[in-house]
């Protein structure tokens, strides 16, 4: 008897809770989705506070997805969602890749946003951070640094970079700052390795404290949590880090030399209003964000900006107005 | 002080048979209502996130297909699971065969090149064995040594995972794209059920497991054997059963299974070997092992509403604010029903009898 | 004969029309039990008689259908073991229930330890065991772990367990099937300090000799129903056994023609050693001739486990020759044993006999399970193995529903017959029959010696191992006696003494307590 007054009240307390919390979205309210197994860390992030602005300040319906792990779900996954009627899909990950090219083959009217870089389908939206950019600037500096010698960042002539997985996106960042260092400090070299994994920050700290071990004084990391071991090995080693996605110059306080962001806040949140407000609708292409947009740039840790010479700092900035006016074009060579 | 028979309650009714099934209904029902309770807790309608479950599992013929799709490697594992489990073995290692399995099956799928279905067949037999050799070493050691194989199975199930890894990203890497190898050739894909839907001819791989299973242990001598070695080790060898090479022989076989689950997920899901891509299947199919009491036909069963839980979880979480993680509760309050109930059906049992039974 | 009704105030603990069924089983049918303060209560009835069953209802494993408890002349509800002891009562169980890591005194003080400052008290703890053991003359070690000690002091443990919780009653469930005849003394003498003292004790049994060197008065059970209540001393073992059994029963050694065939079995010169390593066996020779029974005595652990084991391929001899039907099977695993004829009643039948949770079918089926009629091409024929069960049953007067059903189900006596009529139904030319009568009451006993004796009439070799020495009497045509791993000495069963026998059985040495 007991038993069945609990489930005749759990079901009237649901019932009220239908009526309560019930469907009130209003009907022509733009409805976005967003899908990704990275929301917790860096740029996954920053891609969230975009989508959290745009859901206060535009008043959009806003769903998110967590992939989690098991490469089974992918595809069910963007099928619900390709059902579900929504505006705009943001996706990030490369490894929702597949399922991802297959539902927006099979749903070409549904808006997928791919802001992980470009892929073959032109039934999708891509935005394309030119992070090869924001990576030229940080090879400039850290070039210009070491080669200068110039303590307490030089320990030499060489560079670290440590990547998480060996994927294309990650190699635009390796690439770029190859490219910098060699335009502006040929007498750097950039020693590079790829962790593997972008969730294991005892290897990532591991691979930098071997980097430091070999007498370079500073390491650019492209490799989420991972890389959060690279900046706890730099401050143990007394050397010098520099940060991805998103402000890690908190991270170790005087043991940072910059970090390069990719402003996804800012061109998530640019992309929504363009097709709330109608102004720029969503469209398929290709929209690219890189240093002359602002959607990506060089942040020089504030702790120790006034320990670089103010000439490098003039350098770096003209770098920067090269990039901006395309005098300075950083390739990718793939 | 009343009378010691007033407080005597009738004998219970319930026919010995029904007994199981009961319980399993009873400890389904708590687990319904406790995940009710929690997603009250999140601020969410029960009736609603129940339904769009129900609705992601069977709404469709595409959604039962999901549903059988994720049903299939825990259908698979939780074979493999109790065939160590009836032989009083414990395979904790399922998840690193299916590993090992998964990446022997996707090598041959793209190293090498033969005709068609046969390439399947041998990509196939190359995850069992790749799962069998997985297992061997815990098999010898617990056969020769005594170690207890649940810490070496479990142990090795994280070598299994990074060594795919190492051989994903360093030896195999398909350039440019994600951690994963070079698709398999067609020839060795695995023959799909339904258009549209990925689920294959593993899934029949999966039943007829579970049903052979089931008839080598009630009907043959060597099944016979086994069991009795799982009931009772001391009386089997005592009648003359081998018990240490038995246990190398069964060990083998459930890893073996193992890998076929993992053969079965590269060539007829995936078609390549993607690094880290099927966290739990094995634990999923060892806990289904456990929830049927060993019996391969019952692991089917839980096998199925595992499945579509997921499946359903996954429209679930997109229709509803409820995450995906609050469905894992109902299956982590089905465990505890269920070992709840084999404690207190243990009490006062016969001494002398192992306090589990498969 | 019946002693006349006591006073209320008399009584320690009476049991009023106890009715206990299982399904459609009636295991307890309106008994009715009244054990006075002071006075030791032998409970007596053949397995499945119900003894247990009523036993388990007053300490509160169970509960009765119908029927009321007294205890100290007041009605108690007893709904679990907690209820009992908290009533002053206390059972000491068939099979111990003691943790072998743990020492004496934390067995004792288990779940009530003494604390001090919230950490158990160990010397406050064992210097009450010490206490305790002074009182009682039970003496022990409290220190040692119960894992080395033998199972007469681990049965004193659990008396000692049971008498720190404060029991006024304790219950003894077959306490002497595992100890030695001195042992045996000993813990009656120590029972009746204890009733001496005030306390009651009830004394579950189904050896007469015991019933009438120790108790007062007697209950006798059978079919669950409680036949008669007598005064020890105003009756006699044979008026007890034909009330156990429901007819009149004759004990005494077997007649027997003399047969005699080729040497079946032969050990030369055998040596194993035990689980721990140390020397089991020392150069062990006999042979067992077709149509013989060969008894090996001797007080338990003196290496007869490990021979049954050497004998049947369960343990590695490290030294010597063991042929079987002209077959090498020295270290040859048990199913080439088997193989080579031999058929095995082990001397535990929990552990090795039976799988207790499978069907009496699949039990009878143990040893055959690849071979025809009973398998064909890897298939078990179980319409065969049923029909067979079906057989068995019936001829060896096993009480059950039938051949599903599982062995657990079954009394002790019963499951015992279920691996005698496995054994025994091979047709094996040689018999190995470890401890047979174990646990088995007299009705059984009788059945079970007769079947062995026919298995001798038909030409099979047998070899016994028994610690009752009454039965190595009754059956052997020849009797080793086992000391240390040792043939201490071959004896002639017609014309020993009792005397003689059990000087041999220790060691051939004078004094009375050197297995001590």
């Amino acid at each position: 008897m007991t038993a069945r007054k609990l489930l005749s009240g759990l079901i009237a307390t649901a019932g009220t809770l239908a009526l309560s919390t019930g469907l009130v979205a209003a009907e022509d309210e733009v409805r976005v989705a967003a899908i990704s197994g990275y929301f917790s860390q860096g740029f996954g992030i920053s891609i969230m506070q975009g989508l959290e602005q745009a859901q206060a300040d535009l008043g959009i319906d806003l769903t998110i997805v967590d992939t989690g792990n098991r490469a089974l779900d992918y595809e069910e996954q963007f099928n619900n969602l390709a059902q579900g009627s929504y505006d705009l899909i943001f996706v990030m990950g490369w490894e929702l890749v597949d399922a991802l090219s297959k539902t927006a083959e099979a749903n070409p009217d549904t808006r997928f946003i791919f802001i992980d870089g470009v892929l073959e389908g032109d039934t999708m939206t891509y935005i394309d951070f030119l992070e090869e950019e924001g990576s030229y600037m940080v090879g400039a500096l850290a070039g210009l640094l070491a080669q200068e010698g110039v303590a307490p960042f030089a320990n030499g002539p060489e560079l670290g970079f440590v990547g998480g997985r060996d994927i294309p996106v990650i190699r635009n960042f390796l690439m770029g700052m190859q490219q910098g260092v060699a335009d502006n400090a040929p007498d750097v070299r950039v020693v590079d390795v790829f962790a593997g994994t972008f969730d294991d920050p005892a290897k990532g700290s591991e691979l930098a404290m071997a980097l430091f071990g070999q007498g370079i004084g500073t390491i650019y990391q492209a490799a989420g949590p991972t890389g959060e071991g690279v900046l706890q090995a730099a401050a143990a080693a007394g050397a010098f880090a520099v940060g991805v996605d998103i402000d890690q110059c908190p991270s170790a306080p005087g043991a940072m030399l910059g970090s390069m962001l990719k402003r996804a806040d800012i061109a998530v949140y640019d992309v929504i209003e363009g097709h709330v407000t109608g102004t720029a609708p969503v469209v398929p292409g290709t929209v690219q964000v890189g240093v002359a947009s602002g959607g990506v740039e060089l942040k020089i840790c504030e702790d120790i900006l006034d320990q670089i010479p103010q000439d490098i700092l003039d350098q770096v900035e003209a770098i920067r107005e090269g990039i901006v006016s395309g005098e300075i074009a950083v390739a990718l060579n793939d | 002080m009343t009378d010691a028979t007033a407080a005597v309650p009738a004998a219970r009714k319930v026919p010995a048979w029904a007994e199981g099934p009961i319980s399993v209904v009873f400890a389904l029902v708590v687990s319904i209502l406790g995940g009710a309770l929690i997603i009250l807790m999140v601020g969410e309608n029960p009736v609603n996130v129940f339904g769009t479950l129900l609705r992601g599992a069977f709404g469709t013929p595409e959604r039962v297909a999901g549903s059988l799709l994720q049903a299939t490697p825990i259908i698979t594992c939780g074979v493999a699971a109790c065939i160590a489990l009836r032989a009083g073995l414990f395979n904790i290692g399922v998840e690193g065969q299916l590993y090992v399995g998964a990446f022997a099956a996707a090598w041959i799928g793209f190293g090498f090149q033969l005709p068609p279905v046969l390439h399947a067949v041998v990509g196939l037999a190359a995850g069992m064995v790749a799962g069998a050799l997985w297992i061997s070493i815990p098999a010898i050691m617990r056969a020769r040594y005594n170690a207890n194989e649940v810490v070496s199975t479990i142990l090795m199930n994280y070598v299994a995972v990074l060594l795919t890894s190492y051989l994903t990203i360093v030896v195999f890497k398909r350039p440019g794209g994600w951690s994963e190898t070079e698709p398999v050739a067609a020839t060795a894909h695995l023959m799909r059920l339904i258009d549209g839907s990925r689920v294959n001819i593993g899934l029949l791989i999966g039943l007829v497991a579970a049903v052979g299973l089931h008839l080598f242990l009630t009907r043959s001598s060597a099944g016979y054997s086994v069991s009795a070695m799982g009931s009772n080790p001391k009386f089997a060898e005592y009648g003359g059963v081998r018990v240490k090479r038995n246990i190398v022989l069964v060990l083998l076989a459930s890893g073996a299974v193992g890998g076929l689950a993992g053969g079965v997920e590269t060539l007829g899901v995936h078609h390549r070997f993607m690094e880290g891509f099927a966290p739990g299947f094995g634990f999923d199919g060892v806990i289904a092992a456990l929830l049927a009491n060993g019996h391969p036909l019952g692991v089917v069963v839980v096998a199925l509403f595992f499945g579509a839980l997921r499946a359903g979880s996954l429209l679930m979480e997109v229709e509803t604010s409820a995450r995906r993680e609050i469905i894992t509760v109902i299956p982590a309050f089905l465990i505890l029903c269920v070992s709840a109930q084999f404690l207190f059906r243990r009490r006062g049992g016969v001494s002398g009898e192992r306090r589990w039974r498969f | 004969m019946t002693a006349a009704p006591p006073k209320d105030s008399d009584l320690a603990v009476e049991l009023v029309g106890i009715t206990k069924r299982f399904g459609a089983f009636t295991a307890n049918r309106d008994v009715s039990l009244a054990v006075r303060r002071g006075e030791i209560h032998a409970l007596i009835g053949e397995n499945g008689a119900g003894k247990t069953t009523l036993m388990n209802c007053l300490f509160g494993m169970i509960v009765p259908d119908e029927g009321q408890i007294r205890v100290d002349g007041r009605a108690a509800t007893i709904l679990s073991p907690q209820d009992a002891i908290r009533l002053g009562l206390g059972m000491v169980h068939q099979h111990f229930k003691l943790v072998p890591s743990l020492t004496v005194a934390e067995n004792i003080f288990l779940g009530m330890e003494p604390t001090r400052g919230g950490l158990i008290d160990r010397a406050a703890q064992s210097a009450r065991v010490r206490d305790l053991s002074r009182r009682t003359g039970l003496t022990v070690d409290p220190d040692r772990p119960v894992r080395e000690l033998s199972v007469g002091i681990e049965q004193r443990v659990e008396i000692l367990k049971v008498l720190a919780r404060g029991a006024r009653t304790v219950i003894l469930d077959e306490p002497t099937a595992v100890l030695t005849p001195q042992e045996s003394r000993d813990l009656f003498r120590t029972l009746r300090g204890f009733t001496e003292a005030g306390m009651s004790v009830i004394l579950i049994t189904h050896h007469l000799d015991e019933v009438m060197a120790a108790s007062d008065r007697v209950t006798v059970l059978r079919d669950g129903a409680a036949i008669g209540t007598e005064v020890t001393a105003e009756t006699t073992e044979g008026r007890l056994a034909q009330m156990m059994v429901g007819r009149p029963v004759t004990f005494g050694r077997k007649a027997r023609a003399a047969t005699g065939g080729a040497t079946v079995l032969s050990l030369r010169n055998v040596d194993a050693h035990d689980d721990r390593g140390l020397q089991a066996l020392h150069d062990v020779s006999f042979a067992v001739r077709a149509g013989e029974i060969v008894a090996i005595a001797g007080v338990d652990g003196n290496g007869q486990t490990e021979l049954a084991e050497v004998i049947s391929g369960l343990r590695r001899l490290s030294h010597g020759q063991i042929t079987l039907s002209g077959r090498d099977v020295s270290g040859a695993p048990a199913d080439q044993v088997r193989a080579a004829g031999l058929a095995h009643v082990p001397a535990d039948r929990l552990v090795r006999g039976v799988d207790t949770r499978e069907t009496i079918s699949a039990n009878i089926l143990m040893g055959r399970q690849h071979q025809a009629p009973w398998a064909r091409g890897g298939i078990i024929r179980w319409g065969i193995v049923r029909e067979a069960a079906k057989g068995l049953i019936g001829r060896f007067d096993i009480r059950t529903q039938g051949p599903d059903a599982p062995v657990k189900s079954l009394s002790g006596g019963n499951m015992q017959k279920v691996v005698l009529a496995r054994e025994f139904s091979q047709e094996k030319p040689f018999l190995l029959v470890d401890q047979p009568t174990r646990g088995v009451d007299i009705g059984a006993m009788e059945g079970i010696h007769d079947e062995v004796m026919r298995q001798r009439a038909a030409g099979v070799a047998v070899l016994l191992i028994s610690v009752q020495l009454d039965e190595c009497l009754r059956l052997a045509d020849r009797l080793l006696v086992m000391f240390n791993g040792r043939i201490q000495a071959e004896m002639d069963p017609e014309t020993a003494t009792l005397d003689e026998i059990g000087l041999q059985m220790m060691g051939g040495r004078t004094s009375e307590r050197a297995a001590e």
